[in-house]
C-alpha cells in the first residue's frame, strides 16, 4: 500500500509518536472536554483557561515521549517553607482584605472575574514551577485505596450530573433537581456569602498548594553546583 | 419524600462517607491513603498538579466568574 504524498505522519515519524501521545492523554482530554463544553455554554473566561492548561499539558505529553522529561519540582519558599505565625496571620489578613473587597462586587461580572483570575492564575504559575514548600513525594497508594476514593469521587460527579441532566434544560435549574451551584445561589446572594465562599475556596487553593511534592531549593542549588 | 429532598441526600450522604473515609485514613493501622496524600500523589507530576490547580481556578470561575 503506497503512502500519500501529503501524509505528515508518514514524512515527520515524531509527528505521529507526538499526536499519539496526546491522544492518549487522559489529562488533556478531561481538560479539551471541560473547555469545550464552558465554550458552548458561552462561558468563554473557563474555556480559555481550560484550554490553555490542555495546552501545557500536552506540550509536556509530547515533549515526554522524546525523552525530555518535565523539569523537577523545586520549592518556590526557602528552609522548610513553613510561615511564621506573623507571617501566617498577615496573609490571612490579607486573604479576608481581598474576600470582603471582592465579595462586594456582583457575580458574574467583570471585577470578580478578575478578583478570581489574579489567584488562580498566580497559583497555576507556581505549580507549573514546582511546589510551595518541601514536600516529599508519597509512596504509591494501596490499589484498593485508590478505587475507593475514586468511587466517592465518581458517585459525587455522577449525583451532580444526574441533577444537572434532571433539570428542564441546562440553563434553566430545577428547585426539585438541585444543582451544588444551585444550592450555592443563596449563599452568595449576599455579601457576606460570597466573601466567606471567596475565603474559603482561597485557604483550599493555598492547602492544595502546600499539598504539591517538591525539593527543598537549596539541595536542588547543590546539586547544581 | 420529594425529589429535592433525596438529591440534597444523596450529596450529604456522598460527602459523609468521604468524611468517613477521611477519619478512617487517619487510624494509625489504616491502610486506606488519606485524601492529602492521594492530592499529593497525583501532583507529583507537572501535569497532574496543573491539573488539579486548574480544577481549583475552575470552581472559582464556576461561582463567580463571566
Amino acid at each position: 500500500m503506497s503512502v500519500p504524498d501529503h501524509d505528515p505522519a508518514a514524512e515527520h515519524p515524531a509527528l505521529s509518536v507526538g499526536l499519539a501521545a496526546v491522544a492518549t492523554d487522559v489529562t488533556v482530554w478531561i481538560l479539551v472536554l471541560a473547555a469545550f463544553f464552558d465554550g458552548v455554554s458561552d462561558n468563554w473566561v473557563h474555556a480559555i483557561l481550560l484550554t490553555a492548561v490542555s495546552v501545557l499539558v500536552a506540550r509536556d505529553a509530547v515533549l515526554a515521549v522524546r525523552g525530555v522529561d518535565a523539569p523537577e519540582s523545586v520549592a518556590l519558599l526557602p528552609g522548610s517553607g513553613h510561615l511564621t505565625r506573623r507571617q501566617g496571620l498577615g496573609l490571612l489578613l490579607v486573604a479576608v482584605a481581598y474576600s470582603a473587597v471582592a465579595g462586594a462586587w456582583g457575580r458574574y461580572t467583570w471585577p470578580d472575574t478578575f478578583a478570581i483570575l489574579v489567584p488562580g492564575v498566580a497559583v497555576l504559575m507556581v505549580g507549573w514551577r514546582g511546589s510551595l514548600r518541601p514536600v516529599p513525594v508519597p509512596d504509591a497508594p494501596s490499589r484498593r485505596g485508590v478505587r475507593t476514593w475514586s468511587l466517592v469521587l465518581v458517585a459525587l460527579g455522577l449525583w451532580e450530573l444526574f441533577a444537572l441532566l434532571a433539570q428542564p434544560s441546562f440553563t434553566v435549574s430545577s428547585d426539585a433537581h438541585p444543582t451544588v451551584s444551585y444550592l450555592m445561589d443563596p449563599v452568595l446572594a449576599s455579601h457576606l456569602g460570597r466573601s466567606l465562599t471567596l475565603l474559603a475556596w482561597l485557604v483550599i487553593g493555598w492547602y492544595v498548594l502546600g499539598q504539591v511534592p517538591g525539593r527543598p531549593r537549596e539541595e536542588v542549588a547543590d546539586d547544581v553546583a | 419524600m420529594t425529589w429535592r429532598e433525596l438529591t440534597i441526600l444523596g450529596y450529604l450522604v456522598i460527602v459523609g462517607a468521604g468524611v468517613a473515609l477521611e477519619v478512617v485514613s487517619r487510624r494509625p493501622d489504616s491502610k486506606l491513603p488519606s485524601f492529602e496524600l492521594l492530592l499529593s500523589r497525583v501532583m507529583r507530576t507537572r501535569s497532574g498538579r496543573v491539573s488539579v490547580l486548574a480544577a481549583w481556578t475552575w470552581v472559582g470561575l464556576h461561582f463567580f466568574a463571566r
